[in-house]
């Protein structure tokens, strides 16, 4: 990695964490009451997970484009796993959900890496999605079909399709365009916007909240907080516009897209786990919940930077 | 009986918990050490083993899945993985005898006598009452050998143990598993109370696992 630009990201993204710990620390030794404690034990538990993603996530990505695609398939097959553990998908789709598990999800990211895009951007919206169902149908069970089979075409579009877009970024790079910037820079950005939107709106909602903006889905949100922390998170993102190919004012208003989609992916996810009536996806990142729990605010916002970025360099 | 090492053991416990997604909820401490017998629902042939790679470390020596011989002794991997690597005690399931010279009854009591055998030694079991996986989630009817148990090893503690979604990742019929997430739920234990009937004890054993399943369900 010999990108100076990043190991000034790489610094800032220490210090916050850094920063964030000692603020735990200190609440945590000055917060007695239990219910407070409780907040606190949560913020905290929340803080160490943050630690390990962001040292797997800089780690994966310093060591090259193979890591990075593979970390991110790995990421998207244990939230494709935590996606259909919760779908009421019948006993007759057990072998269409093995390919979708060890076929599609592996050609895919495969793909990324063999840098064929056009093959990656049509693979699973149109032959995973048409195989789906032959797969299912052969086995003659009607009850639900087509209920399951928008469920099991949702799991990976969303888990695997949506989340690829994610280390897609780097195909960008590839191209013989002279003013091509780092494709590693671009990924950074596009992390660090949605990940720091999702904590700025979480930080705006418990300071100023007050106004829900969708109570029967996701209770906790509100106008505040969603508008105080899209718009935080465009600042951040325009004042990173140095390392990015962007102008200002393109790097705020992408930025602010981003982080909106980010919402909107968080509330969609909501959505289906309280139709499944489940809290959290999985219990795997300790204070979060599930991989899907924390990602689903990538899942909208990644297909859109990434043809963003795709048309801005083509 | 340590013919493989501790390591590969560790591994396929290790491996069997990942593979699928185990998360294990405990209302008692297992570590206690006293000779129990694990009594699950039975959905699917890893039943026994992610019951057993969820158990402690130090128990896995000493608890013995109860499986099916007609299913277990068929080709070498599962006799490894069933004789080896889980310890389990091979039963001669009646309905599955085709030999019309051997009795039934006898069958039945020299594998029960078996099973009561190796709980004196210092064993414990894992059991499925049920006798066969069922199709899907529900639980059918259990099968008196666990009261015949109880009657003949008065100390020993039943531990109910619900197994979630097992169905899913590997169900009947099926060749290949799916890498889904499951839930194992180990209940308080119970024992044989005084003068109690055999109905009423596989009904209470039953209802102990059924109450594990609902408490969850939520």
């Amino acid at each position: 990695m010999n990108d100076k630009a990043l190991l000034y990201l790489f610094g800032g993204l220490l210090s916050v964490l850094c920063f964030a710990s000692i603020l735990g620390f200190i609440l945590h030794r000055k917060v007695k009451s239990s219910g407070k404690r409780k907040v606190v034990d949560n913020l905290n538990a929340r803080i160490r997970a943050w630690w390990a993603m962001c040292i797997v996530f800089v780690v994966a990505v310093a060591a090259g484009k193979i890591v990075t695609i593979i970390m991110f398939g790995i990421m998207s097959f244990l939230a494709l796993r935590e996606f259909i553990t919760i779908t009421p998908t019948d006993r007759a789709d057990h072998r269409t959900i093995f390919w979708v598990f060890f076929i599609f999800t592996p050609v895919h990211y495969y793909l990324i890496y063999l840098e064929w895009y056009g093959l990656f951007a049509i693979m699973i919206p149109v032959y995973a999605f048409l195989l789906i169902p032959i797969r299912s149908v052969i086995q003659g069970v009607v009850d639900n079909f087509m209920a399951r089979m928008a469920m099991i075409q949702w799991g990976l579009m969303v888990c695997v399709y949506c989340v690829s877009h994610v280390p897609a970024i780097l195909m960008l790079g590839s191209a013989d365009n002279g003013n091509a910037t780092n494709p590693v820079r671009l990924l950074f950005f596009f992390v660090l916007v949605v990940q720091a939107g999702d904590v700025l709106q979480y930080t705006c909602g418990k300071m100023f909240g007050k106004h829900k903006i969708t109570p029967s889905v996701s209770p906790n949100k509100t106008w505040e907080g969603f508008l105080g922390g899209v718009f935080c998170a465009a600042i951040l993102g325009a004042s990173l516009w140095k390392i990015t190919p962007f102008k200002l004012w393109q790097a705020f208003v992408i930025s602010l897209l981003i982080a909106t989609l980010g919402f909107f992916g968080d509330i969609c996810m909501s959505a289906i786990k309280r139709d499944r009536g489940v809290k959290d996806f999985g219990h795997i990142i300790e204070g979060h919940g599930g991989i899907l729990d924390r990602i689903d605010s990538i899942c909208f916002a990644a297909p859109v930077f990434f043809h963003l970025c795709r048309y801005y360099y083509f | 009986m340590l013919a493989i090492s501790k390591s590969v053991s560790k591994l396929f416990a290790y491996f069997t918990r990942v593979f699928c997604g185990a998360t294990v909820y405990c209302q008692t401490d297992l570590t206690v050490d006293v000779r129990r017998i694990y009594i699950a629902n039975h959905t699917s042939h890893l039943d026994a083993a992610i019951i057993w790679a969820s158990l402690p470390e130090e128990l896995r020596n000493t608890v013995r899945p109860v499986a099916a011989k007609d299913y277990w002794d068929r080709n070498s991997i599962r006799r490894y993985i069933a004789c080896k690597l889980l310890n389990a005690l091979l039963l001669v399931r009646p309905s599955k005898i085709q030999n019309k010279d051997i009795s039934l009854r006898e069958t039945i009591f020299e594998g029960l006598n078996g099973l009561v055998d190796a709980v004196n030694e210092g064993s414990s079991l894992i059991i499925f009452p049920e006798g066969t996986r069922s199709a899907n989630e529900e639980i059918q009817g259990f099968k008196s050998g666990i009261f015949y148990i109880a009657e003949r090893c008065a100390e020993v503690e039943f531990v109910p143990v619900y197994i979630n979604n097992l169905n899913r990742i590997f169900p009947k019929g099926e060749i290949l598993p799916l890498p889904l997430l499951s839930r194992i739920q180990f209940g308080e234990p119970f024992k044989l109370n005084d003068g109690e009937k055999r109905r009423e004890f596989i009904k209470r054993a039953k209802d102990n696992i059924l109450r594990l399943r609902d408490g969850c369900d939520e």
